[in-house]
């Protein structure tokens, strides 16, 4: 087992986040990219992230952060919908094209089990996911490409890799021991991210 | 938002339909191996959408747009499924829009043409796209976007390879709970694309699905399977597009969507009637248009609609009244059937009412309005190689004229738009203007040919036009227009010597026969050409075009109409250094006047004769202040059908001690003969001018000089000759007036012209410093009855140059 980490301020960063995010149709594999930035806002006890595209002046998606008895709440709106749909601890969302996943970072023990609900038309329906926290070793998440050039990102890195109940790979976050914000991640969509600049 | 819930009490069993609060629209799926889009395959051809959006961004098509499509998207190997259905059905769920056809800048935009944009605009949407084979995952897209947030959502209704994207609108579900499993029946409605580009509204089709939601012990839904036929017929991607983007990086998405809201045209201003002044209208008929023809007793309007719906249905009812509500003209129009309406103005202004029965399928039609007014003025040629072109509009009169316009014209005769007025000038007033200045639309530039000035009254209108380093050219029709007339300059093609163009201009409202014999310098004719020339129409001569494909170096043109029908023509003759520019010139066998010989020292004077002739033809140059002494007389003989050029500087050049010093120079031939006069410089060097030789036609008791350059006459001289052609002494008043069209009294000056006589000066010599006061100049004879001819010719100033490289002018 990995020792527990402490990351207070993940998901928190202090200034804008730029993004890119290429995206592979799966049937034709041709790419198409898009370079998102996440500002953030305190609001009271809240974070709030706006997820722009970076030429855009509207958010395609925007998330509150907030805890409630002792759980972490993540209230989630995406543009040109009404409603906002309240997560906790966890914000899986593989058809959504925005990289705004939310993952439960601080979980204690290196692999954890989390549904998420999402309510439609008065029912509920249940998505449960493993989480598990992987250790990657520096010269692999250069070496793969992961990290971008110019992000500073001393390590260690680790892997938090999120399976639906098959097994399956669902969405991955490569992350910096020290860091507010993934360096990398890729979903079953066949969407890859890039943190590009801030999140130290 | 639609919803209607029925429970069933005595069972688990319950139903209930959804939809969404805007239904999609029905839009083409334009396969990539036609590239409709961008080629109008499959659509109405030429020009295609793209190539529209082209035009109407930068006047020509195929512009970047179409370019971009025909390299990254269009491809001819391309499976025969592969296409836009995905980019439509994103943009039908996301733009709620009705769409109806709109004339942009006067281009016709479609139905077709603005789904296919907004297709185009959609084709990257950022967009939410989840995995459908899972009944559990399409329950919840039916639940939460259909019944929750009132929206359409795109799903490709099978899971084969082809996808056949289509959008959801609406759901008639039963559901049956039986312990942990919930059984689904759905019907789903969706809006299809196996349409015309152009269909209106929805098409609708079904779709029934069955599938078993998997619920826990909470009763909250964690899976599912496909039943019955839906195990192998059941939706694949679903996809809600979130915001519009497209690949294209010559797609706006705010004009898109402008043009897609856009409907009716240009025209439309409310309920009331519209002014209707020449030009070629694209038009939408979507209830009555009403238009208010303004003319003048008098006028002749032509008037032509035409129906341009693609579609044989109903036909559109045009009735013509004039001012008291008489019916001039009633038609009903189809479109194979157009109206035709030719008609001279008794009561004016006239009124169009175009109407149709049904307007719930939008008609699109086209109007063509030209008024034939009691003046006009043409200005037959328009430089598009980087030349200017500037204009002087001067109301000379002593009263304001009302309805004054200028309107462009393409090659076919056919009225493209008036670009200036209906204004009215005041007395005096002069309007100077750049064809640039003018409001033409860009996609007419390159059809537009020439330009007509329309007034009731005479006004003077002047065209320079030239480059910005050297060369200039003047068109001032004057009354340059017969049924015979000659083309005195051509040249072969691709000479050395420069370039030349012309054309013939059918200046009535019916089609005529054109013949025309070119001939050699020598007299010899080297082709004969007939053609049918509709009404208005211009029949370009450039030499190595059609029929011209050769044509002899020097030679000219014999032009004659079969008809007794108005013809008018030009000729454009260019080189590095030397641009002139001549209405066709008159056949006749009257005298002829050369208003002003240049002494030899430094200018040519040169007179250009033309024999029309299958006979020899003497034609004698006399110098008019010599009366009876016919010593000085020069006698030119002309071959049949040569042309000759003379230079008589050297001949009637005097200067101020001989007593014909400013003797005009009379012509007269043995039969009909034509010809003109150039002045230019003895070096070689420089610019020249031509003139028509004047004639009787010509003189009158006021002439105009239209235009002085004024404040900029540092850089300009303005040269005038006023002659007496009569056999009386005449005093002739000149009078500069300013610019604003009042008489500078104290400026003015008389001059005394002996019978024959003539005087020629700069226009900076009258008022000294004050000179550049002066706008134009009025020569008025002071004795009822007197004439006077004369001519004006403007030349640069080349700074520390004794060379005119810009040169240009007019007989008044």
């Amino acid at each position: 087992m990995l020792p527990p980490v402490a990351h207070g301020e993940a998901y928190h960063p202090e200034g804008a986040l730029h993004i890119l995010s290429e995206y592979r149709e799966l049937r034709s594999g041709s790419t198409r990219k898009a370079n998102w930035k996440v500002l953030p806002e305190d609001l009271d006890a809240h974070r709030i992230l706006n997820f722009y595209l970076a030429d855009g002046n509207e958010p395609l998606c925007k998330l509150m952060l907030f805890h409630e008895k002792d759980k972490l709440k993540i209230q989630w709106q995406a543009r040109g919908v009404r409603k906002k749909t309240v997560f906790e601890e966890i914000l899986v969302l593989p058809d959504f094209p925005v990289p705004c996943d939310i993952l439960p970072i601080d979980m204690d023990e290196n692999t954890g089990t989390f549904k998420t609900r999402r309510e439609a038309g008065g029912r509920w329906f249940v998505t449960t996911y493993k989480v598990v926290r992987k250790e990657v070793g520096p010269q692999e998440a250069m070496g793969q490409g992961w990290i971008r050039a110019g992000v500073k990102a001393p390590g260690p890195f680790y892997f938090l890799n999120v399976l639906d109940s098959s097994g399956n790979m669902v969405l991955r976050q490569l992350w910096d021991d020290n860091g507010n914000w993934w360096l990398y991640e890729e979903n079953v969509s066949g969407r890859r991210s890039w943190l590009v600049e801030g999140g130290e | 938002m639609l919803c209607i819930v029925a429970f069933t009490p005595v069972s688990t069993a319950w139903s209930e339909t959804h939809e969404a609060d805007a239904v999609p629209w029905s839009g083409y799926w334009w396969p990539f191996y036609r590239a409709g889009l961008a080629t109008g395959s499959g659509y109405l051809g030429h020009p295609a959408p793209l190539e529209k959006y082209d035009l109407l961004t930068y006047g020509f098509y195929p512009g970047r747009l179409t370019s971009w499509y025909l390299q990254e998207i269009y491809d001819p190997d391309a499976p025969t499924w592969w296409g836009h259905c995905g980019d439509w059905a994103q943009a039908a769920c996301f733009e709620n829009l009705q769409f109806f056809p709109s004339s942009e800048d006067n281009i016709i935009f479609r139905v077709g043409d603005k789904k296919g944009l907004m297709t185009l605009a959609h084709n990257n949407d950022i967009a939410v796209r989840a995995d459908g084979t899972r009944p559990d995952v399409f329950h919840y897209w039916l639940l939460n976007y259909v019944k929750d947030e009132g929206k359409a959502f795109v799903a490709d209704l099978d899971p084969d390879d082809e996808v056949w994207s289509y959008v959801i609108f609406k759901y008639d579900m039963n559901k049956t709970n039986s312990g942990n499993t919930l059984s689904v029946v759905v019907k789903v409605s969706y809006a299809d694309d196996m349409v015309f580009p152009d269909y209106m509204g929805t098409q609708v089709r079904t779709a029934n699905f069955t599938y078993t939601l998997f619920l826990d012990d909470t009763g909250e839904i964690v899976g599912g399977e496909w039943t019955g036929n839906s195990i192998g017929e059941h939706p694949d991607q679903l996809t809600f597009p979130l915001m519009a983007r497209t690949t294209s990086p010559d797609l706006d998405y705010e004009e898109v969507l402008r043009l897609a809201r856009s409907k009716d045209d240009f025209l439309e201003a409310g309920d009331t009637e519209e002014p209707l002044i020449p030009g070629t209208y694209n038009l939408i008929l979507m209830d009555e248009d009403r238009y208010e023809i303004s003319c003048s007793q008098g006028d002749t309007v032509v008037l032509d609609v035409e129906k341009l719906d693609g579609s044989q249905e109903e036909e559109v009812s045009a009735v013509l009244t004039d001012r008291e509500g008489a019916m001039l003209a009633r038609a009903d129009i189809f479109e194979e059937d157009p109206m035709h309406i030719i008609v001279t103005a008794q009561d004016p202004p006239f009124h169009l009412s175009l109407t149709r029965q049904d307007y719930s399928r939008p008609s699109i039609y086209r109007i063509k309005i030209d008024i034939k007014k009691a003046f006009a003025r043409e200005i037959p040629y328009i430089p598009k190689n980087g030349m200017w072109s500037g204009f002087a509009l001067t109301n000379y009169g002593d009263s304001s004229i009302d309805g004054v316009m200028l309107t462009t014209y393409n090659a076919q005769g056919d009225p493209v738009q008036t670009v200036l007025g209906p204004v009215e000038l005041q007395a005096g007033e002069k309007q100077l203007f750049f064809f640039d200045d003018l409001g033409w639309r860009i996609h007419e530039y390159q059809e537009t040919e020439r330009l007509v000035l329309l007034s009731d009254r005479p006004v003077s209108f002047l065209n320079l036009f030239g480059n910005n380093d050297t060369r200039m050219g003047c068109f001032v029709q004057g009354q340059k227009k017969g049924t015979h007339l000659v083309i005195p300059d051509v040249m072969a093609p691709m000479s050395m010597d420069g370039n030349m163009s012309g054309a013939v201009i059918n200046e009535s409202v019916q089609d005529i026969q054109l013949i025309m014999d070119v001939y050699t310098e020598d007299g010899v004719l080297f082709n004969e050409i007939d053609e049918v020339l509709g009404k208005g129409e211009k029949f370009s001569i450039v030499p190595g075009n059609y029929p011209f494909y050769s044509m002899p170096q020097g030679g000219w043109i014999d032009v004659e109409t079969v008809e007794d029908a108005q013809i008018s023509g030009y000729q454009s003759v260019s080189s590095v250094q030397r641009l002139d520019t001549l209405f066709a010139l008159p056949v006749n066998a009257g005298q002829r006047i050369i208003p002003h010989v240049t002494p030899p020292e430094r200018w040519i004077t040169r007179v250009t004769l033309i024999n029309p002739n299958h006979e020899e033809n003497r034609i004698k140059f006399h110098p008019a202040l010599a009366g009876e002494d016919h010593s000085q007389d020069l006698d030119i003989l002309l071959g049949p059908w040569e042309k000759r050029k003379v230079e008589i500087q050297e001949w009637f050049g005097w200067n101020s001690q001989d007593p014909f010093f400013h003797s005009v120079i009379e012509l007269n031939g043995e039969r009909t003969f034509a010809g003109y006069y150039t002045y230019l410089e003895s070096s070689g060097l420089g610019d020249e001018a031509g003139f028509p030789l004047l004639e009787e036609a010509d003189f009158r008791s006021d002439l105009v000089l239209p235009h002085y350059s004024g404040e900029n006459n540092t850089a300009w001289w303005t040269g005038v000759g006023i002659f007496n052609p009569s056999s009386e002494k005449e005093t002739v008043t000149v009078e500069p007036y300013d610019r604003e069209g009042e008489l500078l009294e104290d400026l003015g000056i008389q001059l005394h012209l002996n019978p024959g006589a003539y005087h020629v000066m700069f226009v900076r010599s009258m008022g000294g410093a004050r000179a550049k006061e002066i706008s134009f100049v009025k020569f008025v004879v002071e004795e009822p009855g007197g004439l006077i001819g004369g001519f004006y010719l403007y030349g640069n100033r080349s700074d520390g140059m004794d060379l005119t490289d810009r040169l240009a002018g007019a007989n008044m």
